[in-house]
């Protein structure tokens, strides 16, 4: 953008020329001593006359990945023709974004233009475009100009569970759970007689020295196993309190909790979204699969519009460990969550609902003429009902509150590994 | 009338985020007003006084309130009808006052002018990341 006269310059040559005249056509001299405090400014103007050049202002980083409750400096970068100018950088404000200072806008001498942002919570953000206006110090030439907006990309918090795996039958080849069958592994099944075929370094040569024939120690092999974290994002249930979380926020962390904590145990991890506001993630594992989950995640898209049509799992191995993220107020997705487990996974809920929703002390946040809090209690009650239901049919249902939320549900699966089942007669 | 609310409340708001800095710049030109006016009034005939020193005072407020504006030099015109009026037999120490307090008046309304008032104003700092023309070679530097 080029240079223009401001108002100042401008109040200072009209005066200037009007006093001139004044002072001329009337022949009053004393106008001259009014005259000396524009001339001034307009000698100065003149000093700093800017000529043909432009002022381009650029801001930096143009794209940035930060994780969840970090903040960063957005800074801008200028060009114009004087070292030392007034430079004003003013941020629009964004619901989700903390700045600093709180209104966005800064004036420096032309150095010292950062702004700092804080996303209060995950997901994608737009800042921008910032106006950015330069004046020399004198005040009389102006420019302003138009940075590129700046894409913020916020990880969500990547907390890993607490407790064990809770994998009582991996269904992969070579991993870190322990499996029924007999194989090349570290855990003891039993000591046998040696047969052809196995490997010399397995023999128990205490026992070998008491019974006489040759022992080996028999082992349990250890296998990885697949993971299918299913996202209900058909709803966005949001408390009385905008500040809280809501059940996509809880959906979101309790999805990058557990997918980091599988990875970790060398498994497979997937993602399915049975609404669109994630996307879906197909198996991987390895630190690459945490990243990817959580990339998808970050880009996550709040403003969609609820979506209706839930998107079943489309196959599913018999023996996969589902975590199903939901909060559990839709009827479909309470089916597809029975579906699931029919079909031979083991499935754990995963309740996303807000805390408070529902409950008696929340009616008083609503307004007094209207009866959404004791609609929302009888609509609890009813999903109160549904969850009972499920547990039941042998799928624990447990509310997300944190990192250890699900850790007495996984050490429950754990210890059914080796709990006695009953088997059918013969 | 929710409307008239919502402005006021946008009023009080503005008021509320305005930086010391603002308040003491836009505080000297109501104060550098005042002075001219106190030299200016003697030299108003007194038939028009009332209505020249309301003039004045609206400039002076238009001009404390928006100073990116023609607000300042249209507070300039009460100040010359009164200088041209009654000004050619005042003293000298009159007229270097009001020239004074107009050099004031005016830095004042340039300076408040300069950004928003809301705008913090930050130090400057050691990295510079800005890029300066330099005419005589037409490049830049750092």
């Amino acid at each position: 953008m080029r240079f223009r006269y401001t108002h100042a310059l401008l109040r200072s040559i009209v005066a200037t020329v009007g006093l001139g005249i004044f002072a001329a056509a009337w022949q009053r001299p004393d106008a001259v001593a009014l005259m000396v405090p524009f001339v001034a400014h307009v000698a100065w103007a003149l000093l700093n006359r800017p000529g043909a050049d432009r002022m381009h202002a650029e801001a930096s980083p143009r794209a940035v990945v930060i994780p969840e409750g970090d903040s960063f400096p957005l800074a801008v970068h200028t060009t114009r023709p004087w070292r030392r100018a007034l430079v004003t950088v003013q941020w629009p404000l964004r619901a989700g974004l903390a700045f600093d200072p709180d209104t966005g806008t800064v004036l420096s001498d032309g150095a010292g233009t950062n702004v700092n942002v804080e996303p209060e919570r995950w997901g994608r953000y737009t800042v921008g475009p910032a106006t950015v206006s330069v004046r020399d110090l004198s005040g009389s030439w102006q420019a302003s100009a138009e940075t590129d907006p700046v894409t913020i990309t916020v990880r969500p918090a990547s907390s890993t569970l607490e407790g064990g795996s809770g994998v009582a039958r991996p269904i992969g080849i070579v991993g870190a759970h322990r499996s029924r069958h007999r194989g090349d592994g570290s855990d003891l099944a039993d000591v046998r007689e040696f047969r052809p075929g196995d490997r010399l370094r397995r023999i128990n040569w205490r026992v070998t020295s008491r019974l006489g024939p040759l022992h080996v120690n028999s082992t349990l092999t250890e296998r990885d196993t697949d993971v299918l974290i299913v996202a209900d994002t058909l709803l966005d249930i949001v408390p009385a309190n905008p500040d809280a979380t809501t059940s996509l926020d809880a959906t979101v962390r309790a999805i990058a909790a557990i997918s980091r904590h599988y990875v970790g145990f060398g498994d497979r991890v997937a993602l399915h979204d049975l609404g669109r506001r994630i996307g879906r993630v197909r198996a991987g594992s390895g630190p690459r699969q945490a990243r990817v989950v959580l990339n998808v995640l970050s880009r996550a898209n709040r403003d969609v519009a609820e979506w209706q049509t839930l998107r079943r799992v489309p196959r599913l191995t018999p023996g996969t460990l589902v975590f199903f993220c939901s909060p559990l107020l839709d009827r479909e997705a309470a089916d597809e969550l029975v579906r699931l487990r029919r079909l031979g996974a083991e499935v754990v809920g995963v309740d996303t609902l807000p805390e408070g929703v529902g409950e008696f002390a929340d009616i008083a946040s609503f307004g007094r003429d209207s009866f959404l809090g004791e609609a929302w209690m009888i609509r609890r009650l009813e999903r109160d009902d549904v969850l009972a239901r499920l547990r039941t049919l042998g799928i624990p249902v447990t509310p997300w509150r944190g990192t250890g939320s699900l850790a007495s549900v996984l050490l429950e699966m754990e210890a059914a590994r080796s709990a006695p089942r009953r088997v059918m007669g013969r | 009338m929710i409307d008239l609310v919502e402005l006021v409340s946008g009023w009080i708001y503005a008021l509320r985020i305005t930086t010391w800095q603002q308040w003491v710049l836009r505080g000297i030109i109501l104060l550098a007003g005042v002075v001219i006016a106190a030299l200016c009034l003697p030299w108003v005939a007194a038939v028009i006084a009332p209505a020249w020193l309301a003039l004045f005072a609206l400039g002076v407020l238009s001009t404390a309130i928006v100073p990116d504006s023609f607000a300042p030099l249209l507070t300039m015109i009460p100040l010359f009808l009164a200088w041209s009026g009654g000004g050619v037999d005042a003293a000298w120490w009159r007229y270097a006052a009001v020239a004074a307090a107009v050099a004031v008046f005016h830095l004042a309304a340039t300076y408040a002018a300069a950004a928003p008032s809301f705008a913090r104003i930050r130090r400057p700092q050691d990295n510079q990341n800005d890029l300066i023309i330099n005419p005589s070679r037409g490049t830049l530097e750092a």
